[in-house]
């Protein structure tokens, strides 16, 4: 239930910035701001902890099939090895990690936050 | 930080997605029909209900995580740095 939770997690913030990606390039000149401060802050949350995420969802896969998972014999094992490299290439997780909170939340006067808490209201702006 | 974030984000799209889900559940069920039924036959149905019990699950057994991430970000020790090389 766990990987389950996670993937689909993982899945929806992509789906989700991957649409914020359409918005801000190719939707209406007014809101192309928002959706690129949007995306300031969703892209190296995207990959550093998708990729975190995602090598913890192939260890458990192979912890929940014990020994016999840990073996050639199941794909499992190639899977958390693919995986590993997800954390290191396209900018190391620790970086991705600093450069969240020393450039993102410091740029425009913390205007990226404003602008997700704006978001983040989107249930209290239902009713 | 980033952990606490990623967390946060996955669980509030993931509440968009159960908001959905659960209004759609609720259509299934005012037909004549009881919900052990439609959870026996109807593949939507099925679908559903566990996309509600896995965001369920999100929320009240992988958040909380992110409360202790928090913790540990306000105690701010410094003990790495005052370590000897």
């Amino acid at each position: 239930m766990h990987m389950k939770a996670v993937t689909e997690g993982l899945r929806a913030l992509m789906y989700t910035s991957a649409w914020y990606i359409d918005m801000a390039n190719h939707g209406p000149e007014a809101n192309s701001e928002k959706y690129h401060d949007l995306l300031d802050l969703h892209i190296p949350i995207c990959k550093a902890f998708g990729t975190d995420q995602g090598f913890d969802v192939a260890r458990t896969g192979i912890q929940v099939l014990g020994g016999v998972g840990f073996t050639k014999h199941f794909p499992l094992e190639q899977n958390i090895r693919d995986q590993k490299i997800g954390s290191i290439y396209e900018g190391t997780n620790g970086i991705q990690a600093l450069d969240l909170v020393g450039r993102k939340f410091t740029s425009k006067k913390g205007q990226l936050l404003k602008v997700l808490e704006k978001e983040l209201c989107w249930f209290d702006n239902e009713k | 930080m980033l952990d606490m974030m990623g967390d946060v984000l996955c669980c509030f799209y993931l509440l968009k997605q159960a908001e959905t889900a659960q209004k759609k559940w609720k259509g299934m069920i005012t037909q004549t029909v009881s919900p052990e039924e439609l959870l026996a036959e109807n593949q939507d149905a099925q679908f559903y209900w566990n996309k509600v019990r896995t965001v369920e699950y999100y929320v009240w057994s992988v958040l909380p995580r992110a409360l202790s991430n928090a913790k540990t970000i306000k105690n701010a020790n410094l003990s790495p740095l005052n370590a000897c090389l």
